[in-house]
C-alpha cells in the first residue's frame, strides 16, 4: 500500500469583493489531482508559477484544506481528522518552505527554535533536547554554535539548513520540500540538494519535491507529476524523462529549458501566449490555448488521464 | 580586421559608503563590448554584476555610491564615468537603454503603457504626436504584444509578467539604442516564458543590429544566447572567453566548479551527488588577503593565500585570475599590461 494517496484533490480559494464582501468568484488552484506516493520513493511535482503545485503540497500535510477529495495517509484518511487527532501525523509529516528568509522567526535563536518544536511534540526533554538539538545541526551541516544565532546572521544556503533542520526535528518519515532550493544560487543550491540526498538516505525519508526546474527534479526524484493550471497532465517515471515524456506541455518544458552546453543551442521550443488565469478556466483542455497540437475537440472537453505504460499517466488527446 | 568597441569599460570600480565602511562592490573590472555581440556577465549574488551594469548606466545613488576616479566608461568618444546628468540622460534610453529583472516594479503603475512608451519617445525624439503613437504601436509589434492598439491604454497591472518584460524591451528599444543592456531578464518568469523573451531578444538583436549586455546567474541562458562571457566573482572579474571556450575549457576553477555544480538535462543519475563548491562567498568587508576565491577553491596552494592573482590575457582573447589556471594544454601567455 501506498504511504500516500490522494484521489480527486480539490482546492479551490475564494475570492471576495464588492458590498458585504461576498464571495464574488474563486480561484481553482488544483482540479481534481490524484496520485500516490510509495513507502521511500520521491516524487516531483513540476509546473509554471500558479499552476496549484505548492497548494497541493500544502493541502497534503493538511496547511490548507482541501475543499474537497481525500488524502490517505498510512491508511489513514487525513481530510476528516480534528485537530487533535492530526497531531501524531504532523509529527510523521514535515515541510522545508522555499523562502528561507521569512520561514524563520526572527526573534528566536535557532536553538530556541528548534526547542520549540520538540517541546510542543513532547518529544525530547531538557539535557536529551539540547543534545538532540547539537547533533541535528551539525547533521545539516553547521557548526554546533550556530545553534545560539539568530536567522539574520545566516546566509540564504544557511537558512535553508536550518529548516531542514526544523522539518527533521521530529524525526519524520515524509517531507514535502516546497521549492527547497529556487532562492538560492547555483553553488549554494547543489550544497542544499546533496544535504538533501544524504538526509534522504539516512533517514529513509519518502519526499514529495515541488518544483518549477524540471533539470532538479530529473537529478533528484524518482518520478514526476507535470500539473498545469490546477490540472495533472501528466505523470511519468524520471529514468528517460526526455525520452518519455509525451504531453505537449511537458515536452514545452523540456524543450524550454536552454541546455548548458552552447555547441548544443537549438531552436527553444516556444509556446504561444500565456498561462490562462485559475480565477475562470477555459472549457476542454486548460493547455488547448497554447498547444501546438491542439485539435477542435481538446476545447470542447477534458481529456481523460490515460495509463499508460510503466505506471506512466497522460491527459491528451493527441498522445496515443 | 579589427573591431572596434562601441562600449570599453576600463578598471571600473564602484564603491559603497555603508554604515561599516566603505565597500567595493565591483573592484577594477575592465571589458569591451562590440556591436552586434551579445556579452554575458555571470555571477552570483553579490557578485557586483548588476552594480557594473548599473553604474554604465550611472543609475546608482550618489549619495551612497562614487566611482573610483580611474575608472573609465568610454562610449562615442566620452567617459561617461565623468559626464554630467544632463549629457547622460540623452544617452540613457536614447543611446543605451536598460531592462530590469522585475518587470512588476520596473513600470509606472499609474500610467498606460501608451503614456510610458510616450514619454520616452517624447524626450528623445522629434516625433508629433500622432507620429509618437504609431512608433509606440509598432514597437508593440514588434515584441509581439497581440492587440497593441488596445494594449496600448491598458495600466501595467492589467498585463501578465510576459507582457510586461515585452512592454520594457518596447520601451528599450523604441529609440534604437546601440547598447542593450539586459539585468536578469529572465529571472522572474517561467521557463516557457523565458524562452518567448530569449527568442524574442534574438530576432531583435539580429534585426537591429544592437550590441546586449546579458547580466545573468543562469549558465544555461548564457549557452543559449551569449557570443562572450565574463565571468564575476566577489566584485572581480575572474574570467572573460568566448561562449564555447567556457564551457568546454574553463580556465578559473570557479567557472569550472559552477559549471559542475548544475544537473545535467537528460543525463540523469539518481542520487549521484552534486559537485558543490563548499562554503559561501567571502564578505566585501572582509576580503582575504590573498585570491578572493581561495577558501572555496579545489586547487588552492599557498601563493593562493599570500598575493591576489592579476586578470592575465592570452593571445586568445581570453583572460583569467588565477595563479594556476586550469586546463594547461593551453595555458595564457606571461602578462603582457
Amino acid at each position: 500500500m501506498a504511504l500516500l494517496e490522494v484521489r480527486d484533490l480539490v482546492k479551490h480559494f475564494p475570492v471576495r469583493g464588492g458590498l458585504m464582501n461576498r464571495v464574488v468568484g474563486r480561484v481553482h488552484a488544483v482540479n481534481g489531482v490524484s496520485f500516490s506516493v510509495e513507502r521511500g520513493e520521491t516524487v516531483g511535482i513540476v509546473g509554471e508559477s500558479g499552476c496549484g503545485k505548492s497548494t497541493l503540497g500544502k493541502c497534503v500535510i493538511r496547511l490548507h484544506e482541501p475543499t474537497s477529495g481525500s488524502v490517505r495517509y498510512d491508511g489513514q484518511e487525513l481530510a476528516s481528522l480534528s485537530h487533535g487527532e492530526m497531531m501524531p501525523f504532523r509529527r510523521r509529516m514535515q515541510i522545508i518552505f522555499q523562502d528561507p528568509y521569512s520561514s524563520l522567526n526572527p526573534r528566536l535563536t535557532v536553538r530556541a527554535m528548534l526547542r520549540e518544536v520538540l517541546a510542543f511534540h513532547g518529544a525530547a526533554k531538557g539535557p536529551a533536547m539540547d543534545q538532540h538539538i547539537d547533533e541535528l545541526i551539525q547533521k545539516v551541516g553547521l557548526r554546533v554554535e550556530a545553534a545560539e544565532k539568530f536567522p539574520h546572521e545566516f546566509s540564504g544556503g544557511q537558512r535553508q539548513r536550518i529548516g531542514i533542520a526544523r522539518a527533521l526535528a521530529l524525526e519524520p518519515e515524509f517531507l514535502v520540500a516546497d521549492e527547497p532550493v529556487s532562492a538560492l544560487d547555483v553553488s549554494i543550491q547543489a550544497q542544499v540538494l546533496n544535504l538533501l540526498m544524504d538526509l534522504r538516505e539516512e533517514f529513509g525519508l519518502t519526499l514529495l519535491f515541488v518544483s518549477h526546474d524540471l533539470k532538479v527534479i530529473e537529478h533528484f526524484c524518482d518520478r514526476v507529476v507535470v500539473m498545469y493550471l490546477g490540472y495533472l497532465v501528466e505523470e511519468l517515471s524520471c529514468e528517460g524523462l526526455h525520452e518519455r515524456a509525451q504531453h505537449p506541455y511537458t515536452r514545452a518544458l523540456l524543450g524550454a529549458n536552454p541546455i548548458n552546453d552552447p555547441d548544443e543551442r537549438r531552436e527553444l521550443v516556444v509556446l504561444q501566449g500565456d498561462v490562462p488565469s485559475p480565477y475562470d478556466l477555459p472549457k476542454g483542455c486548460p493547455f488547448a490555448g497554447r498547444c501546438p497540437l491542439v485539435m477542435d475537440r481538446c476545447r470542447a472537453e477534458m481529456p481523460p488521464l490515460e495509463d499508460g505504460p510503466d505506471g506512466s499517466r497522460v491527459a491528451c488527446f493527441a498522445v496515443e | 580586421m579589427t573591431r572596434q568597441p562601441i562600449l570599453s569599460v576600463r578598471h571600473l570600480s564602484t564603491c559603497f559608503r555603508t554604515d561599516h565602511g566603505v565597500v567595493t562592490a565591483v573592484d577594477d573590472v575592465s571589458f569591451d563590448l562590440y556591436p552586434g555581440e551579445t556579452l554575458g556577465i555571470v555571477g552570483e549574488s553579490g557578485c557586483g554584476k548588476t552594480v557594473t551594469s548599473k553604474s554604465i548606466m550611472r543609475l546608482l545613488p550618489e549619495h551612497l555610491s562614487f566611482l573610483k576616479p580611474e575608472s573609465e566608461i568610454l562610449f562615442e568618444g566620452k567617459n561617461l564615468a565623468r559626464v554630467d546628468e544632463g549629457t547622460m540622460r540623452d544617452v540613457r534610453g536614447a543611446k543605451i537603454a536598460m531592462i530590469f529583472q522585475e518587470p512588476m516594479t520596473s513600470l509606472n503603475p499609474v500610467f498606460t503603457v501608451g503614456w510610458q512608451l510616450d514619454e520616452v519617445l517624447r524626450y528623445h525624439t522629434e516625433l508629433d504626436r500622432d507620429g509618437r503613437r504609431a512608433r509606440a504601436i509598432e514597437m508593440l509589434r514588434l515584441v509581439e504584444i497581440p492587440n497593441a492598439d488596445k494594449r496600448m491604454g491598458e495600466y501595467p497591472h492589467q498585463l501578465s509578467g510576459g507582457m510586461r518584460q515585452r512592454v520594457m524591451i518596447a520601451m528599450a528599444l523604441c529609440c534604437e539604442p546601440d547598447i542593450l543592456i539586459a539585468d536578469e531578464p529572465t529571472t522572474a518568469l517561467d521557463v516557457t516564458i523565458q524562452a518567448q523573451i530569449l527568442q524574442l531578444m534574438e530576432s531583435l538583436k539580429t534585426k537591429l543590429d544592437t550590441a546586449i549586455m546579458l547580466i545573468t546567474h543562469d549558465l544555461g541562458v548564457v549557452a543559449q544566447v551569449c557570443d562572450r562571457v565574463l565571468v564575476m566573482y566577489a566584485g572581480r572579474a575572474i574570467e572573460e572567453a568566448g561562449i564555447r571556450e567556457i564551457f568546454k575549457r574553463p580556465r578559473h576553477p570557479y567557472t569550472k566548479a559552477l559549471l559542475d555544480s548544475i544537473p545535467k538535462a537528460g543525463q540523469r543519475r539518481r542520487g549521484e551527488r552534486l559537485a558543490t563548491i563548499p562554503g559561501i562567498v567571502p564578505s566585501l568587508f572582509e576580503l582575504p588577503v590573498g585570491c578572493r576565491f581561495q577558501e572555496r577553491c579545489a586547487y588552492r596552494e599557498a601563493r593562493c593565500d599570500a598575493e591576489e592573482p592579476a586578470l592575465v590575457p592570452s593571445d586568445d582573447g581570453r583572460a583569467v585570475r588565477c595563479h594556476f589556471p586550469l586546463n594547461p594544454g593551453d595555458a595564457p601567455q606571461p602578462e603582457i599590461s
